[in-house]
C-alpha cells in the first residue's frame, strides 16, 4: 500500500519515478552501451555476464567482451556485445 | 574526448586487481567516490584505469578487500614532466619561443600604403613616424582611428583615408582629390619683353602689336609685343585697349663661361690599407661589432646600411652600418695641357646642362685657352637659340572720375 502512495504522489507531483521511488534508471543506446543508474551495488563481474543489485531486484546482463565503461556512486556503464538483459528477484 | 584530454593532463594509472573479492573491491571504490574507467576482465582479475590521486585511496580499499593491485600503465603529463624534468633548458626554450612571439606581436612590423600617386611613401612615412606610427612601434600606443584622422587632417590632397591593424601589420589605403587644373590667366593686360639680350631669329604673334621684326638685336627688357593697342589705327590718339600679349619670340644669344683647371692638383693617393668598423642598431640601441677600428689620420669613408629583412615584407628595425675605411695620402699629380684641356672640354659640357634648360638649343661652342705658369685659363663662347619672352604686367591708368 505504502508503495501505491508514494507512486500516486510522484505522479501526481509529475517527479521522475526512478528519483522519488529509488528505482534504476536503464538507458541502452544501441547494443554497445547500456548505463544503469541507481543501482545498489556490483555483485558479479565477468566478461559474459554482470550481476547488479539494485533497489527492485537484481539486473543481469550477458553478452560477450563485456566491460565497465565508467563505474561511479550514481551510475554504472556497460560496454561490450550485450546479448541479453534480465531481471531477477533478489 | 574532453574527458581523456583532462584525464591525461590529471595523469591517471591502470592497474590490475586480483583477488577473490575482485567485485567488493569495486563496490568499494565506487562507494568511496573514486572514478574507475574502462574496467575490463582480465584472467586473473580486473584491469582498471584510475586517476593518481584515486590510485593512492584505493590502496586502502585494496588491503581491506584483501586483493593485490599492480601497476600496469603509466601515462599522463605529471609522468611526463617527471621523466623529463632534466630537460630544463628544452622546456626554457619552448617558453622562449612562446615568449619572443608573444613579445613581438607586440610592435607593428610592416607598413603598407596603398592608393598614393602624387603624394610619395616617404612623405607618408615621415609623417606617419611623426604620429609614432614607425616599424617596430608599440602597437598599445597606437590607435587606428587618430592615425587616419591626422593622415586626413594633415594631407588636404587626401580627402579618404583608412587605416586597419591586423597582427603586426598596419595598412594604410588612402585616395588622393583631383589635381587642381592649371589656370591660365588670359586676361590680366600684359606686355611681353625680352628676357636677355639676343638677335631675333623669328616671332610668332598671338595677341598683341609687335614691336619688332627678325633680325632686329633687343637688349634684355626691350619690348617686343605691345598689349596697348589703337583702337582705330587710321587716326592716332584715339581710345585704347588694353591686351593681354602672348607671343613666341626665338632670338640667338651668346653666353661666354670662364673658369680655370689647375695643371698641378691635390689628390688622394690610396695607400690600399682598408679598415671596415661594423655597427649594429637594433631598435634604439647600438652595438659596436669587433673588429676594424679607424686610425689613419686621412681616409675616405664609405658607409653602407643594410636592413634586416628589407626586401622581404617584414622590415625590422635591425639595420647593420658597415663603415669601410681606405687611407689615403694626399699628394699633388700634374696632368698635361692636353689632359687639362680634355677636362676643361668635359667641365663646360657638364655645365651646359646644369645651367641651361631643356628648351635651349646650343648652336656652337668655342673654348680659347691660355695658361698661365700654373694654371689653365677657358674661355668658353656659347651661341644658343633660344626663347626670349617674357610676359609682365601693363600698369592700366585707372580712368579719371
Amino acid at each position: 500500500m505504502q508503495f501505491k502512495l508514494k507512486e500516486r504522489a510522484a505522479g501526481f507531483f509529475s517527479l521522475p519515478k526512478e528519483v522519488a521511488l529509488d528505482l534504476p534508471l536503464l538507458t541502452a543506446t544501441g547494443r554497445g552501451e547500456l548505463s544503469i543508474e541507481n543501482y545498489r551495488n556490483l555483485l558479479e563481474f565477468s566478461a559474459e555476464k554482470i550481476r547488479i543489485r539494485t533497489r527492485d531486484g537484481v539486473v543481469v546482463v550477458t553478452g560477450e567482451g563485456l566491460a565497465l565503461g565508467q563505474i561511479t556512486t550514481e551510475n554504472v556503464i556497460v560496454k561490450g556485445k550485450i546479448s541479453g538483459v534480465l531481471f531477477h528477484d533478489a | 574526448m574532453m574527458l581523456d584530454f583532462w584525464q591525461f593532463t590529471k595523469g591517471y594509472v591502470r592497474i590490475e586487481v586480483t583477488g577473490f573479492t575482485v567485485e567488493r573491491f569495486i563496490n568499494m571504490a565506487a562507494f568511496r567516490n573514486i572514478y574507475l574507467w574502462d574496467v575490463r576482465r582480465v584472467e586473473s582479475g580486473v584491469q582498471l584505469n584510475v586517476s593518481i590521486r584515486g590510485f593512492k585511496m584505493l590502496r586502502m580499499c585494496a588491503r581491506k578487500t584483501k586483493c593485490k593491485t599492480k601497476i600496469v600503465e603509466k601515462n599522463g603529463l605529471p609522468f611526463l614532466a617527471h621523466r623529463y624534468r632534466r630537460r630544463k633548458v628544452f622546456f626554457g626554450g619552448v617558453l622562449f619561443f612562446f615568449a619572443g612571439l608573444i613579445a613581438l606581436s607586440m610592435f607593428i612590423w610592416q607598413i603598407e600604403i596603398e592608393g598614393n600617386d602624387r603624394i610619395s611613401h616617404d612623405t607618408i612615412l615621415t609623417f606617419l613616424e611623426n604620429e609614432g606610427l614607425y616599424s617596430g612601434a608599440l602597437k598599445m600606443r597606437l590607435n587606428d582611428d587618430s592615425i587616419r584622422d591626422a593622415i586626413l587632417q594633415n594631407f588636404d590632397e587626401i580627402i579618404w583615408a583608412d587605416v586597419y591593424t591586423r597582427g603586426t601589420r598596419t595598412q594604410i589605403l588612402i585616395s588622393e582629390a583631383l589635381p587642381v587644373p592649371e589656370v591660365f590667366d588670359r586676361q590680366t593686360p600684359v606686355h611681353v619683353v625680352a628676357s636677355g639680350e639676343g638677335l631675333i631669329t623669328g616671332i610668332a604673334t598671338a595677341a598683341g602689336a609687335p614691336m619688332v621684326r627678325q633680325n632686329d638685336v633687343v637688349r634684355e627688357g626691350d619690348m617686343l609685343v605691345s598689349g596697348i593697342l589703337e583702337l582705330d589705327p587710321e587716326n592716332p590718339g584715339s581710345t585704347l585697349v588694353y591686351v593681354h600679349a602672348d607671343a613666341e619670340v626665338w632670338a640667338r644669344r651668346f653666353h661666354s663661361l670662364n673658369f680655370t683647371v689647375e695643371l698641378t692638383y691635390e689628390t688622394k693617393i690610396f695607400t690600399g690599407r682598408t679598415t671596415r668598423q661594423r655597427t649594429l642598431d637594433v631598435l634604439d640601441f647600438r652595438i659596436n661589432l669587433p673588429g676594424g677600428g679607424n686610425n689613419f689620420e686621412s681616409y675616405d669613408r664609405i658607409t653602407t646600411y643594410n636592413q634586416v629583412g628589407a626586401r622581404g615584407n617584414y622590415p625590422l628595425p635591425v639595420i647593420l652600418t658597415t663603415e669601410h675605411f681606405s687611407e689615403f695620402t694626399p699628394g699633388s699629380r700634374t696632368r698635361t695641357s692636353d689632359e687639362a684641356r680634355l677636362l676643361a672640354e668635359s667641365m663646360v659640357t657638364s655645365r651646359i646642362i646644369r645651367e641651361f634648360d631643356f628648351g635651349v638649343d646650343i648652336v656652337s661652342r668655342e673654348l680659347q685657352f691660355s695658361e698661365t705658369d700654373d694654371i689653365l685659363h677657358v674661355r668658353a663662347l656659347i651661341t644658343t637659340h633660344e626663347r626670349i619672352d617674357r610676359q609682365i604686367p601693363i600698369t592700366v591708368p585707372t580712368p579719371a572720375q
